[in-house]
């Protein structure tokens, strides 16, 4: 089953697992020192808090899913929606190991579409979001003239 | 079932509606001049995408409940809640029968 993700950068995690534990009426399934997630049925989501962010807001949305039938099965959906899409592989994030790859959308939104693999003990350093986040800008937020083609929502040149 | 609820906003609708039609494998339930909004089960969402409200991006999360009930419980947990306090505005609201359906505009 896929399950909608959605990640938000926070100032203050104490203050913000109160928040969204009253909101969703359940207590996190993981808190660290910068880190929350929530594993929810009801609504089935994964609802992630950090303070890594740049300010506090969406940081991205993404479809989580649970074998590699249903990763492939996404990435292919990414390749219909056309724009840059960003094959990270396997990495370390958010104390967890996972495979996954990045899509900007139309609202300027980062998408990440990812399987979950086991925990990690650490947050990771982020320099694997961070260079799939560059390159996702370079290829994507060029003037139209040079790239037509373009379907990305980066925030600058396009549209 | 409470389901989540995200509401964005882009500057190409047509480019929008193209675009999450792919990403959920679904056409949207509802179309507008100005608005697509897709009820999808997996993963399951309320999606709305709209155009001149704003800059783009994120402009409210919510969650959809199924009766006037669950949204007065909700009120009143989150009442309680003093001192705390969201990154993002989020609504509650009771779920509006699935109707596909062109909306005037």
């Amino acid at each position: 089953m896929k399950r909608m993700h959605v990640h938000v950068s926070v100032a203050d995690i104490g203050n913000a697992v109160g928040f969204y534990s009253a909101l969703f009426a359940a207590k996190p399934s993981v808190v660290k020192d910068d880190y929350a997630k929530w594993m929810l049925d009801d609504p089935r989501m994964n609802f992630a808090i950090s303070t890594r962010g740049r300010q506090p807001g969406l940081d991205h949305l993404g479809i989580q899913v649970e074998s590699q039938s249903e990763l492939h099965e996404v990435y292919a959906r990414l390749k219909e929606a056309g724009g840059a899409v960003i094959e990270q592989g396997q990495t370390a994030c958010c104390y967890a190991t996972s495979e996954k790859s990045w899509i900007g959308d139309p609202a300027g939104i980062s998408w990440e579409t990812f399987h979950t693999t086991g925990e990690s003990i650490s947050y990771g350093d982020g320099s694997g979001e961070n260079e799939a986040r560059v390159t996702h800008a370079k290829a994507c937020c060029v003037p139209e003239a040079v790239k037509p083609q373009t379907a990305c929502g980066c925030s600058g040149s396009v549209s | 079932m409470k389901r989540l609820h995200l509401h964005v906003s882009v500057s190409d609708l047509a480019k929008a509606i193209g675009f999450y039609s792919n990403l959920f494998k679904s056409r949207p339930c509802c179309t507008g001049r100005n608005y697509a909004n897709w009820r999808v089960d997996e993963p399951a969402v309320n999606f709305a995408a709209s155009i001149g409200h704003g800059p783009r991006g994120a402009m409210h999360f919510g969650l959809e409940v199924d009766t006037p009930a669950d949204l007065q419980k909700i009120d009143r947990v989150l009442k309680r809640q003093s001192g705390a306090s969201s990154a993002l505005p989020w609504e509650v609201s009771v779920r509006k029968p699935a109707i596909r359906k062109e909306i005037a505009s």
